[in-house]
């Protein structure tokens, strides 16, 4: 282990690569603190930009951006009570309220620090498990990794909020747009309605910045919220010793529950978080305090969505099967650096893999040197008028897709899958789960259609083999469980609590 | 009878008619069968999955004993349609200018277009706004990060 980390970190550590990580860093954070922009938007408007880069250059880069697009959110959750993403909501509660008692760097440094101890912890434990995990996943069959993949969206639905019909739904109709092109195996053109443009499928950026970046901008220009940016003063930076007394068993606690649920297929990055704020409740002498400024509120869940973050990456790397919508779009990066992530990975291009996960680390540590002292920055930042940002976010999400293919097409795909994702969000189905099927599609047929190939057509294949067999029975216990009205009543609390 | 959720009718109706188009497509690819599966075997399980969801959907949007519609109806009104024409405009226009005119023209108008549609700025505002974000994305993606794209109307 301690040899892949060396050669990781020999790879990852050039100074040019520093520099990735760096300017990854910076750029992610300065996009997701702007009120709205979470890090599924933060990241799609950015992913273009990395693809003229190394493989490596461009992973590290994209890593720094993920870091710094979730430290942009939870700071903008602090400062204005504006979750960015589902996992920033908890962050909302006790971390609005201290920037109200004028505490609001505490907060963000409490943030900063969890998600640093998080991180590094999570790195670990991805270095020490992708191994054995990767050499579990080269003995998997086709069958064994459509049953792998069923159980992933499964769970991905099951934690997911909202409508579970309707998640179905969307992940059903993501598999079919992940199809659309030219077929693999017989080169029949499927779902192009005659376009040449659509042979090689649908861009992936086009896909995301269509149905998150315009679905935010579209929603701020509905509303007319023009976010309450007279941003609560900041006394102080830095914690003092009776706060980090207090933060020290949260932030453990938390990265122990976040680095469990990560690995875990589905949505566990956000309910780690939800986990992460009720037990801390739970646990505390003083639960009157939550809601009104408790460090723990904000230490705990914090570290828990950062580590789940980070473990998250241990299935989307080994097997390459994502476990969240961020995972997604991860893993839709490295396929465009002709990367299919998979167990394979780590024994082709070693240097790529351990590279990736030191950079990880080397994100998270960037996060903290850059951001402490930028805090102030980034205040600032979010005193500008939203009615002057909007019109950047939108220029720069328009030159990054037609940067990502040189296409004009590219642009009228987006505002197609713009004008789609705003129907879908009128209609109360969350386009999340969509992303997810989208990059699992074309891989879940070709493994439907192999393992069909090698049963000589029975379906018993699935069935028979106690591997799949489990998984899929996991995961139908798990649609039975959603379909049954008690475990929905107690969903829907899980998500209207706190 | 009546509806008790029109998004869910709505939503479930969408699926149907998603659902019946692609399985009508996946025949036009040819099914196979199991054993030889062809390019329309897979998506046919999708759409079958579809057409199911979506009449589920549509079912459980109908309330057959009770008088009264519950929750919210569908928030959807002309200033919607204003807000989406502004935003999914803004991306066609930038298609469509930026090979004939270049980068600067393209961002300039293409702002000053979504900022005046927007009703969040003035029109002075958003030519001032436009101008500096233009003159941003020259330098910043043109002579900075030598983007491969035309900068103005004659080339450079």
């Amino acid at each position: 282990m301690w040899d892949n980390i060396v050669l990781g970190f020999t790879a990852a550590g050039t100074l040019v690569n520093l520099g990735y990580a760096m300017a990854g860093a910076l750029l992610g954070t300065l996009i997701g603190i702007l009120p709205g922009l979470g890090p599924l938007a933060t990241i799609a408007i950015l992913l273009p930009f990395t693809y003229g880069l190394e493989p490596l250059s461009a992973l590290i880069m994209l890593a720094g951006i993920y870091y710094g697009s979730a430290y942009g959110g939870s700071t903008t959750a602090i400062l204005m009570s504006l979750p960015g993403e589902t996992a920033s909501t908890v962050t909302v509660l006790d971390g609005y309220q201290m920037a109200r008692k004028g505490r609001a760097g505490v907060a963000i440094s409490t943030a900063a620090i969890g998600s640093f101890v998080a991180g590094t912890i999570g790195t670990l434990l991805l270095a020490a498990f992708a191994t054995p995990l990767t050499r579990l996943a080269i003995g998997f069959g086709p069958s064994e990794y459509f049953a792998l993949m069923t159980l992933g969206l499964v769970g991905a639905i099951s934690l997911a909020s909202g409508s579970m019909l309707k998640s179905v739904a969307m992940v059903i109709l993501g598999l079919l747009l992940g199809l659309a092109g030219t077929d693999s195996n017989t080169g029949v053109q499927r779902f192009t309605f005659g376009l040449p443009q659509l042979w090689d499928g649908i861009d992936f950026i086009v896909l995301a910045v269509g149905l998150f970046a315009f679905g935010e901008i579209y929603s701020t220009l509905v509303d007319r919220r023009t976010p309450d940016s007279s941003a609560n003063p900041i006394n102080s930076l830095w914690p003092n010793r009776e706060d980090f007394r207090r933060m020290i068993a949260p932030i453990l606690r938390g990265t122990g529950i976040g680095s469990l649920l990560g690995v875990l297929p589905g949505a566990g990055i956000s309910m780690s978080s939800f986990i992460a704020y009720s037990v801390e409740k739970r646990v505390s002498r003083h639960p009157e305090q939550f809601g009104a400024g408790a460090i723990e509120g904000v230490a705990g869940p914090e570290s828990a969505n950062n580590a789940a973050a980070q473990t998250a990456f241990i299935p989307t790397l080994t097997l390459g099967i994502p476990g969240s919508p961020v995972m997604a779009l991860i893993l839709g990066a490295l396929m465009i650096h002709n990367i299919q992530p998979g167990p394979n990975v780590m024994s082709s291009r070693p240097e790529l893999f351990w590279g990736l996960v030191a950079s990880m680390w080397i994100g998270n540590l960037m996060l903290v040197l850059l951001n402490l002292p930028l805090v102030g920055i980034w205040v600032k930042l979010l005193s500008v008028p939203y009615r002057l940002l909007f019109p950047g976010i939108v220029m720069f999400s328009c030159i990054g897709i037609y940067a990502s293919g040189f296409a004009s097409f590219d642009l009228y795909m987006t505002a197609v899958f713009g004008v789609i994702g705003v129907i879908l969000k009128t209609l109360r189905f969350e386009p999340a789960p969509l992303v997810l099927g989208f990059v699992l599609g074309p891989m879940l047929e070709e493994n439907f259609n192999r393992a069909l190939v090698l049963s000589d057509g029975s379906l018993m294949t699935f069935v028979d083999h106690p591997v799949p067999a489990t998984m899929l029975g996991i995961a139908a216990v798990l649609v039975l469980l959603m379909v049954l009205p008690k475990f929905r009543a107690s969903r829907e609390t899980m998500f209207a609590d706190e | 009878m009546v509806v008790s959720d029109i998004r869910d009718l709505l939503g479930g109706a969408l699926l149907v008619l998603v659902g019946g188009a692609t399985a009508i497509a996946a025949q036009q690819y040819g099914i196979g069968s199991a054993t030889n599966t062809e390019p329309g075997f897979f998506p046919l399980i999708l759409a079958c999955l579809l057409l199911l969801i979506g009449a589920g959907l549509m079912l459980s949007a109908l309330d057959f004993r009770g008088t009264k519609t519950k929750g919210e109806g569908l928030r959807f009104d002309l200033w919607h349609l204003w807000c989406l024409v502004v935003v999914a405009g803004g991306f066609i226009l930038f298609g469509l200018l930026l090979p004939i005119a270049g980068l600067f023209l393209t961002c300039f108008v293409t702002i000053a277009a979504i900022g005046v549609g927007s009703r969040l700025l003035t029109p002075l505002g958003a030519l001032t706004v436009a101008l500096v974000l233009s003159v941003v994305a020259v330098v910043l993606f043109r002579y900075l990060l030598d983007l491969q794209v035309q900068a103005w109307p004659w080339g450079g």
